[in-house]
C-alpha cells in the first residue's frame, strides 16, 4: 500500500479513485491517508529510481508476483474469475525506446510459451486495445499525438510480429495501448487473461531518466507486462478448460495408493515415501472403506493415478496403475511407474 | 406509389403506407412466418412501421442478430406481463435482450423460486397462445409520466423523466393488456416467442448502483425454434459440469468464506 501521494502522482487518484480500497478519509488533507495497491507500476518504478541509471543498464527487467486490490462492485465478483484481491505474475521493462520491438517481442514469447504450457494458447485471442480519441478527457492521460504515436508503433510491432488482432476502441490503459490477450469462461463470457502494454507516458511523470550514450538525460519508454496473468483467474480458466482434471504436471495429488486391505498398508506408505522423496505428490487412502468406494472418490476427485493395491502387488512387489483417462495400465515394477510418472510430469504432457 | 428497393437490389411498387409486414407477406409465407423486424434505410425498425416514401427495405429473420435480438426483447415483454398477470403489486425496472438471452428486473416481494418461475413460464406460454400483436403508440412525456404513475410504475416514471428533457415524445409498445415503455423494436406479435426458457434468478441493483434497491432479475433465453433452444439448454448443462465456480470448490482447490468477504477467495492447497 502507499499514501493517496502516491496515487495522485501516478494519476490512479483520478482515473481509478472507485476502484481502490482507501485507508483513511480522502478528502481530510491534514490527515495521512494511504490505499492498497491496485497495480504495482509506482513500486517497481522505485527501484529504477533508486539510483542514477545509464542507458547501458537498459532493458531493466524488473518482475514481481505481486498482491493487487481492486474495489470491483459486489454484483461483479464471480468465484476466481473476478476477485477483489489478486496475485499476479508480472513485470515492468524499462527500456530505450529503440528496444521496444525487441523486448515486446520478448514478452510476447514469454506470454504465449507460459499458456502453451499450460495448455490455453490455442483458446486465447488478441485483442489490441486502444483509446478513444472521440473521448480523450474520459480516462486517458497524454496528447492525442502521444497516442497516435504510441499505437502506431504498436500496430507494427503486432504487424511485424503477425498477431492475428482485433481492435478494441476505448479500452486502453490510462497510460497508453496493449495487447491484451483475451480467454472465455465456460458460458462465453470473455475477460483479459495477459496483458502487454506500451507506457510512453509515465515515466515522465515519475521523472524517471537515463543518461544516454551522448551524456543527455532521456526519458525511457515502459513496457507492463504480465506472463501467465493472476493465479486466480488463470486457475479458473484451466478449471474449465479440464474440466477439473488439471494435467498430471500441475495437479495437486498426482498419485493414489489405495491399499484394498490393511494389510497393503505399509507397503503403500513405503511407496508413496519413495514418490514423495522423488519430488512427486502421492497420498495413500487409509481409510476403512471398501475398494470400491475408495476407487469412486479417486475418480470423482480427478486424481491422474490410482493405484489399487492388494497381496497380489504386495507378493509380486509390483504396482497396477490406472490413469483417470488411459484406463488401466497393467501391473508393472515401482520403478517403471516412477519412470513413467517422471516422464509424464517433465514433459507436462497433457494428460 | 412508392418504390421499395428490396434486397438484392430488386425494385417494386408498393401504395404508400403499405407496412413491411404486409410487403414481406406479399414476397411469401415462409419469409412472413420468419421476419421478426426490418431495415428500413439502414435502421432497424418493426415490421407494422407504415411505409411513406421511397426506400430500402431489409427483411430481417431471427437468423440476422438485429432479428434475433428484437425476438428476445419482445420475450421480456412477454415476461414482464406475465409477472403483471401473477402479481400484480410488482414494480417493473428494465428488461433488455443481452447476448445470449434476456432479462427482466422486478420490485416485489415475491420470491422468484424455481417453482414459482415454472408458473411465471406457464402464463408466458398463455400469452403466446393470444398471440397479442404488439403496437407502437406515443406520449407526450408530461402525459406519458402520468401513465405511468397511475400504474404505481415509479421506476418507469424515473426513466422517462430522464429522457424528458429531449423533446421528444416518449413510445409505448402495446401487446393485450399491457403497455410498456420502450423504444423497440419488436416482433409482430407474442406468438413468434414459440422457444423460450427462463433460466435462472438473481438479485441486481437499480441502476448497477448499490446504495439502491436491490431488485430481483429473472434470466431467459429465446431462440426462434424449438430445436435451437433445447441445443443451446444442453450446452448450457455441459458448460455448468465444467464451471469452474462449482468444479473448482467441489475438488477443493479453493473455497469462499462469509466472513471473510465475497470476492476474497482462499487457494486450497
Amino acid at each position: 500500500m502507499a499514501k493517496r501521494e502516491l496515487y495522485k502522482l501516478s494519476g490512479h487518484w483520478d482515473h481509478y479513485r472507485d476502484g481502490m480500497f482507501i485507508l483513511g478519509d480522502p478528502d481530510d488533507e491534514e490527515k495521512e491517508c494511504f490505499a492498497l495497491r491496485p497495480m504495482t507500476c509506482p513500486f517497481q518504478y522505485q527501484v529504477f529510481l533508486n539510483r542514477a541509471r545509464s542507458y547501458r543498464e537498459l532493458p531493466m527487467r524488473l518482475g514481481e508476483t505481486s498482491t493487487l486490490f481492486r474495489n470491483e462492485d459486489s454484483g461483479e465478483m464471480h468465484g476466481l474469475i473476478r476477485v477483489r484481491q489478486f496475485t499476479i505474475s508480472e513485470g515492468h521493462l524499462i527500456l530505450r525506446p529503440e528496444q521496444l520491438e525487441e523486448e515486446f517481442k520478448g514478452c510476447l514469447e514469454l506470454a504465449k510459451y507460459c499458456l502453451d504450457t499450460v495448455g490455453m494458447l490455442d483458446k486465447c485471442t488478441f485483442r489490441f486495445s486502444q483509446w478513444d480519441p472521440a473521448n480523450p478527457k474520459n480516462k486517458y492521460e497524454g496528447t492525442k499525438e502521444q497516442w497516435e504515436e504510441a499505437q502506431a508503433t504498436m500496430g507494427r510491432i503486432l504487424d511485424n510480429l503477425g498477431v492475428d488482432y482485433k481492435i478494441g476502441i476505448d479500452e486502453a490503459a490510462f497510460y497508453g495501448p496493449k495487447l491484451d490477450i483475451q480467454y472465455k469462461n465456460v458460458y462465453g463470457k470473455e475477460d483479459t487473461l495477459v496483458t502487454i502494454q506500451i507506457d510512453m507516458l509515465l515515466a515522465a511523470i515519475y521523472g524517471m531518466e537515463y543518461v544516454d550514450a551522448d551524456g543527455q538525460k532521456k526519458t525511457p519508454y515502459i513496457i507492463h507486462r504480465t506472463s501467465l496473468g493472476c493465479y486466480e483467474r488463470t486457475l479458473a480458466y484451466l478449471i474449465e478448460e479440464y474440466a477439473g482434471a488439471l494435467p498430471t504436471w500441475m495437479s495437486p495429488e498426482q498419485v493414489r495408493f489405495l491399499p484394498v486391505t490393511d494389510r497393503a498398508a505399509d507397503y503403500c506408505a513405503d511407496l508413496a515415501a519413495k514418490l514423495t522423496a522423488q519430488g512427486f505428490r502421492a497420498e495413500v487412502d487409509y481409510r476403512n472403506e471398501k475398494i470400491g468406494r475408495k476407487i469412486r472418490d479417486a475418480q470423482i476427485e480427478k486424481v491422474p493415478f490410482m493405484l489399487v493395491v492388494g497381496d497380489r502387488d504386495m507378493e509380486n512387489g509390483t504396482v497396477s496403475p490406472r490413469h483417470r483417462a488411459d484406463g488401466d495400465l497393467g501391473a508393472m515394477t515401482f520403478d517403471a511407474f516412477a519412470a513413467l510418472l517422471k516422464e509424464i510430469v517433465d514433459t507436462k504432457a497433457k494428460k | 406509389m412508392i418504390n421499395v428497393t428490396l434486397k438484392g437490389g430488386v425494385v417494386k411498387e408498393f401504395e404508400a403506407g403499405t407496412t413491411a409486414m404486409e410487403i414481406a407477406k406479399s414476397l411469401g409465407m415462409g419469409l412472413y412466418k420468419a421476419a421478426c423486424v426490418c431495415r428500413i434505410d439502414g435502421a432497424v425498425q418493426d415490421l407494422r412501421t407504415p411505409l411513406t416514401a421511397d426506400c430500402a427495405l431489409e427483411i430481417l429473420t431471427a437468423e440476422d442478430p438485429e432479428g434475433l435480438r428484437a425476438l428476445r426483447h419482445t420475450a421480456s415483454h412477454v415476461l414482464a406481463q406475465a409477472v403483471k398477470r401473477l402479481y400484480p403489486q410488482t414494480k417493473l425496472a428494465i428488461g433488455p435482450a443481452i447476448d445470449s438471452g434476456f432479462y427482466y428486473d422486478f420490485d416485489t416481494d415475491v420470491a422468484f423460486t424455481p417453482d414459482v418461475l415454472d408458473a411465471i413460464e406457464a402464463e408466458m406460454k398463455k400469452i403466446v397462445k393470444e398471440a397479442l400483436p404488439l403496437e407502437r403508440h406515443e406520449l407526450e412525456p408530461a402525459d406519458a409520466i402520468a401513465y405511468m404513475e397511475e400504474k404505481g410504475e415509479i421506476y418507469k416514471v424515473e426513466l422517462i423523466r430522464e429522457h424528458a428533457d429531449k423533446g421528444e415524445k416518449i413510445s409505448f409498445f402495446k401487446q393485450g393488456e399491457f403497455d410498456e415503455l420502450c423504444a423497440g423494436p419488436h416482433v409482430p406479435d407474442t406468438s413468434r416467442v414459440k422457444a423460450f426458457k427462463l433460466t435462472s434468478a438473481t438479485g441486481a441493483y437499480w441502476r448497477g448502483d448499490s446504495s439502491k434497491k436491490m431488485l430481483q432479475r429473472i434470466y431467459g433465453t429465446a431462440f426462434p425454434k424449438k430445436e435451437a433452444l433445447e441445443a443451446h439448454l444442453a450446452a448450457l448443462e455441459e458448460a455448468k459440469k465444467r464451471d469452474h465456480n462449482r468444479v473448482g470448490r467441489e475438488l477443493e482447490y479453493f473455497t469462499t468464506v462469509d466472513i471473510i468477504g465475497q470476492g476474497l477467495p482462499i487457494l486450497l492447497p
